[in-house]
């Protein structure tokens, strides 16, 4: 359990960085995020779609998400999910420590 | 905080309007998969809708984690369907079950009971206003052998008027009396004499009518307060009952008032006036000068003014404690032995005799619930050892920890539920079966209730034990899984045998505990009281004043009282007294003749008929009273062994003179005869320091 536990969250954490780093452009739906990051990582990052929702409603929950309902492009019913301020500062935190940390990474890897 | 706030209001939001929450999740994910298959279609996709689906994943599994994630108490469900499967084990194992359910309905059970005995007894409050402040007042002349007598209610007089610590007192004292007159027949009532001052005082306020006037409380005013019990059983709860005459000792008295539901007064417990009443009149005895005249019979309840303190009330009682024996007459004036004025708290009184007996009980059956505890502790652990199949099982297949706990949980939770239940019917049983003379002698048993807090405290205790258990088998089921399962035996093990220990350890002083209380209990009834209780039958009467207004009248009836019993098949003999043994009675203060002592107090006894023979209390010496003695009047007496040993120095007092009271101009009665002491009655253990104090028998009064 420890260790797929670790990487699970490690994955969330990546995901969850990913859902906000899309948000940062403005309002999405869950299929315009899904897209997007599908798109934005070039394919490289291909997740089951579902998992993405979850993940939205944890971040809605914790008040880093706002989302409504509204109207979509073709006239159907969808949710709409923006940055709350507390997202965007977790935006920023999050970004800079990833920065950070794939910097020290890079670094050690170019060193061997 | 502020976001656990934000998702608390979130989830609630939801959880309000849930339909609406599921048709969301529902459509979020329906349009999702539409957006999809859109786009493969229009790329060429054959079977779009599939594709989309398979691109998502399993659409009810997301909703559930959805669900989940929305959930106020995401665990309630899931708690239940694990009560459910616990049940169903149970069931399976039903010996098990049974065991652990009744080992706690009897430890909850018997604690619940004790628990709500201390409740009512010595926790609750005693329902008087400022109860902390009410002191209850004795005279006595130790010097003289009388420790504590009730007050004389001429010295009271003295009291209201000059003490300085009080800012109420009130009075009161009891006698049996006969109600009669319709409807119904004619009853032996409780009544209490009560000063006016005294309900006011104590914040007690009728339901109907009114309480006694200043005024009422002065001879000739026949008015009456009777008990919300004594109106709703006689009298059928009618208001027109106030306003009403009824007759006591056949007398008419107007009712004025019913008193609330459940009052008790006077209380039990203190040693005088204890019997609580069925009516009260007011005391209305004339201010006599000498209080000694008027007898110590009177209760004195005085209310400390705010500030003053018990010592200074006390300091304030020695104060006015000479100054009432300067009214005395002469030869108590002048006596050596010292009138004593006692102040203690009411509370005291009321509840003194019964708590250590009570807290005694609390402490052993506090004991019993730990062994209980620790029995169901040890049956929960080996049944836990039992499940490390199914445990390990269940953690192979994925079970996280805080579902595996709830689900041990599940099992313990339901049978402390049962136990429970179980256990608040044991707790109403065994108040049930508390003997009718036992639970009058406990000030305030008949206000039992079983307290619910009470069963909850007592289940908390027990559920506290279960973490134990099911911390065991978790650590039991992590070790399987690392293979140490010999440590985690061996740990288990120690857990079992300290309990086995502890269970012992506590059996055992209960044992020793019990094994004392039976060894006194068969002492008590190997002892010899002094009289023959076996085949004695008693019964009190109360002759009302009016009806027998004179000594002629009194003694005619007792003579053919005692002919018709005499008479009746089957009695041996019938006999009539002021008192009875182990019940208390009168003291008087006599003078022995050619004795340096003077005056001494005794156990004082007026008897028609063979009462030794009735009672079978053995003559040591001389002889019993002859028909025209018992019929004559007081020429003779027949004493105690303890009065011989006591003041005689045990030299033959046959043919020895003592008189009544303190006198000068004796009136001398000779001793004819010596019996043994018989037992008497905590009130002289009070009074005299003695439960088998000196004792003069005497035929009844002179006609």
């Amino acid at each position: 359990m420890g260790n797929a536990s670790k990487a699970a969250d490690l994955l969330q954490g990546t995901l969850e960085l990913l859902v906000l780093r899309t948000l940062a452009s403005g309002e999405k739906h869950g299929y315009e995020i899904a897209e997007w990051i599908h798109t934005a990582s070039a394919t490289a990052l291909s997740i089951e779609e579902g998992a993405l929702y979850p993940a939205l409603h944890r971040l809605e929950l914790r008040g880093l998400l706002t989302a409504s309902w509204d109207v979509s492009a073709n006239n159907r019913r969808a949710k709409y999910y923006r940055l709350s301020p507390e997202g965007r500062k977790r935006l920023k935190e999050t970004t800079d420590a990833w920065r950070r940390t794939s910097t020290a990474i890079n670094r050690v890897l170019e060193a061997v | 905080m502020r976001a656990w706030l934000h998702s608390l209001r979130l989830r609630t939001m939801a959880l309000l309007h849930r339909r609406r929450r599921d048709q969301d999740l529902q459509d979020e994910i329906a349009f999702h998969l539409a957006m999809r298959e859109a786009q493969l279609r229009a790329a060429g996709a054959d079977d779009a809708g599939r594709a989309a689906r398979h691109r998502f994943g399993s659409a009810t599994r997301i909703r559930e984690e959805l669900r989940d994630e929305w959930a106020v108490l995401p665990r309630l469900a899931s708690v239940l369907h694990d009560c459910r499967h616990a049940a169903r084990a149970l069931r399976r194992s039903g010996t098990f079950a049974a065991v652990v359910v009744l080992t706690l309905a009897l430890g909850i059970g018997a604690n619940t009971a004790v628990f709500s005995i201390v409740n009512a007894v010595l926790i609750r409050p005693l329902g008087f206003a400022g109860a902390e402040r009410l002191l209850l007042l004795h005279e006595g002349v130790p010097a003289a052998g009388v420790d504590r007598v009730a007050f004389a209610y001429g010295d009271l007089a003295h009291l209201r008027r000059e003490a300085r610590t009080f800012d109420a007192i009130g009075a009161f004292r009891n006698r049996a009396v006969e109600l009669s007159g319709a409807p119904g027949d004619p009853e032996r009532i409780q009544l209490a004499q009560v000063s006016a001052d005294l309900f006011p005082m104590l914040g007690i306020q009728p339901v109907l009518g009114r309480l006694f006037s200043e005024d009422e409380d002065t001879p000739g005013h026949d008015v009456a307060l009777v008990s919300w019990e004594l109106w709703q059983r006689r009298y059928a709860a009618d208001p027109a009952l106030v306003g009403r005459s009824i007759l006591l000792d056949r007398r008419p008295h107007t009712v004025i008032g019913v008193m609330p539901a459940r009052l008790q007064f006077p209380r039990r417990g203190p040693q005088f006036n204890n019997e609580p009443g069925d009516a009260w009149i007011p005391i209305a005895m004339r201010n006599l000068r000498g209080g000694y005249a008027a007898g110590f019979d009177v209760s004195v309840i005085a209310r400390l003014k705010t500030g003053a303190s018990l010592a200074q009330a006390r300091a304030d009682l020695d104060r006015l404690a000479p100054q009432i024996q300067k009214q005395y007459p002469a030869a108590l004036r002048q006596s050596k032995a010292r009138l004593l004025l006692f102040a203690s708290p009411l509370r005291d009184e009321i509840v003194g005799a019964v708590s250590t007996p009570i807290l005694m009980l609390l402490g052993a059956i506090a004991l019993v619930l730990l062994v209980a505890c620790a029995n169901v502790a040890n049956l929960l652990l080996s049944r836990a050892a039992s499940k490390q199949h199914e445990i390990a099982l269940r953690v192979a297949l994925g079970a996280n920890r805080l579902r595996l706990l709830q689900l041990q949980l599940s099992e313990p939770m339901l049978l402390a539920a049962a136990g429970g239940v179980l256990g608040v019917l044991v707790a109403r049983l065994a108040l049930r079966t508390v003997p009718a003379a036992v639970a009058e002698q406990v000030p305030g048993f008949q206000q039992v209730t079983i307290d619910l807090r009470v069963l909850a405290f007592a289940t908390a205790l027990l559920v506290a034990l279960v973490p134990l258990a099911a911390r065991e088998r978790r650590r039991l089921s992590d070790a399987l899984q690392e293979g140490t399962a010999r440590t985690t035996g061996q740990r288990r093990h120690r857990i079992q045998s300290t309990l086995v220990v502890t269970t012992v350890a506590l059996s055992f002083v209960l044992l020793v505990g019990a094994g004392l209380f039976l060894r006194s209990f068969s002492a008590l009834l190997r002892s010899d009281r002094g009289f023959q209780p076996g085949g004695v039958l008693t019964a009190v009467v109360a002759l009302p004043w009016d009806a027998y207004p004179t000594a002629d009248r009194v003694y005619a009836f007792h003579d053919s009282l005692l002919q018709r019993l005499q008479a009746l098949p089957g009695v041996r003999h019938a006999a009539l007294s002021t008192d009875l043994p182990l019940e208390g009675g009168a003291v008087g203060i006599y003078t022995l003749e050619r004795n340096v002592q003077g005056s001494v107090p005794a156990r004082q006894t007026s008897v028609v008929g063979p009462y030794f023979d009735a009672l079978g209390i053995r003559l040591r010496h001389g002889r019993s009273f002859t028909a025209e003695e018992l019929a004559g009047g007081r020429q003779v007496v027949v004493v105690n062994q303890k009065l011989v040993e006591r003041y005689w120095g045990g030299q033959d007092p046959v043919g020895k003179r003592l008189s009544r009271g303190v006198c000068d101009n004796c009136e001398w009665v000779t001793v004819v005869g010596v019996v043994e002491d018989a037992a008497d009655s905590r009130q002289s253990l009070a009074v005299l320091g003695d439960d088998r104090p000196a004792h003069i028998y005497e035929p009844r009064c002179a006609r």
